[in-house]
């Protein structure tokens, strides 16, 4: 038997969002992006209520550079957010590296550079993948699109060695699908993005730096992330890729 | 050229940053300077129009001595081409693309953002290879508007 759907009128009430759901989708991401592009098109967003689009099951869920993401029917969250904050392009990849931590911190696990959610050994049980569409102004945000995936039930992984779940890190818990993508979606909304420490939450939660890594065709030691969210390798800032974790903290 | 217009064009220069600008019009010339500027920085000779195409910074193009523009970075990140690697790139030299088309990727720290073309045009030149890191500001793509 498949587990219970996700409760619309709960997650709505919670959240204070308008939710979108659908028994299954290619990705969430892409709808949430149709919706964005609507949305600029009628234009005013920051004083909409901004939608929350979830998926019982994802056909084509995508991460990085088009990589699937496997997920059984009902088992796992699979949301995307769509988020207006006021800040340049400049700015937003940094409130996405915050929003990531505030996702580890409810879920209390760690973080892999950029926003992998990770437990302490480094197995993956949740990724963002958040995407930009653009506004009037090609230098400010116009919508994010904060495309999320969390393993929550599911506790095989064929052929993927380094994925785990909720259940599998807390096999005697009992997980309120619902009640956690509430949770996660309200900790998202509840990001200050003005704090003067945005990133000292994520640091917290991270288990990149100190680690030696092999990122981008580059090899060395996380020393620390930079004010914009980059990664320092060896001091040198990385920007995009998949860290793999390769030397003991 | 009456002293409004001039006034005018002093203002949308200070506006935009253009520090020199000549003019040729039904009317006669104008070069204009603004005091203190040393050199003139992408200051082509500018056609009428050419200020309300400087939009600030970022992504917005601009335009060069042979007529075409840059579509410059509005953000540091790594380039590119496709949307995934091995897939078809967005657009190549000599490509028609018009206002709105998307033309590469930039990625930084898992943010995806699709950059659009700001005119419709032809792909002149690429001036970053794919993959590659770029900087806020950067000249991306060379592009001849219609």
């Amino acid at each position: 038997m498949l587990p219970a759907r996700i409760d619309v009128a709960r997650l709505q009430a919670r959240t204070g969002r308008p939710v979108v759901h659908l028994d299954e989708c290619d990705s969430t991401n892409l709808i949430a992006r149709q919706r964005a592009r609507v949305l600029l098109q009628q234009g005013d967003v920051r004083r909409r209520a901004l939608p929350l689009v979830v998926a019982e099951h994802q056909l084509a869920g995508r991460g990085r550079l088009d990589r699937r993401w496997r997920s059984l029917p009902r088992h796992n969250l699979l949301f995307s957010l769509i988020l207006g904050p006021d800040l340049t392009l400049v700015d937003a990849p940094r409130a996405v590296l915050a929003w990531a931590a505030a996702l580890a911190e409810t879920l209390d696990v760690s973080l892999k550079w950029p926003n992998d959610l990770v437990d302490g050994d480094g197995h993956k049980l949740g990724g963002v993948l958040a995407e930009h569409e653009p506004g009037p102004d090609p230098d400010r945000v116009g919508l994010l699109v904060l495309g999320v995936g969390v393993n929550v039930l599911q506790t095989e992984f064929p052929r993927l060695p380094q994925a785990t779940s909720l259940a599998r890190l807390r096999p005697r818990s009992v997980f309120d699908r619902t009640e956690l993508m509430a949770d996660l979606v309200r900790a998202v909304d509840g990001v200050d993005l003005a704090a003067p420490d945005l990133l000292e939450r994520w640091r917290a939660r991270d288990r990149t730096i100190g680690r030696r890594v092999r990122v981008g065709g580059v090899e060395g030691v996380a020393t620390g992330i930079r004010d914009d969210g980059a990664l320092l390798v060896d001091g040198r800032p990385v920007l995009a890729g998949d860290v793999e974790l390769i030397g003991a903290r | 050229m009456d002293l409004e217009r001039v006034e005018a064009l002093l203002k949308l220069m200070h506006e935009y940053g253009v520090v020199e600008l000549g003019m040729e019009t039904e009317e006669g010339s104008i070069e204009l300077r603004l005091q203190g500027a040393v050199a003139p920085v992408a200051a082509a000779p500018a056609p009428m129009a050419a200020p309300v195409q400087h939009a600030p910074a970022g992504s917005a193009p601009a335009e060069a001595d042979d007529g075409t523009i840059t579509i410059d970075s509005p953000m540091v990140g790594t380039f590119y081409r496709a949307p995934k690697p091995g897939a078809k790139p967005f657009v190549s030299v000599g490509d028609r693309v018009h206002k709105g088309q998307v033309l590469c990727i930039l990625e930084a720290m898992k943010l995806m953002n699709e950059l659009e073309s700001e005119v419709s045009g032809t792909i002149v030149e690429i001036l970053v290879e794919n993959a590659e890191p770029v900087q806020f500001g950067q000249p991306l793509f060379r592009i001849r508007p219609d």
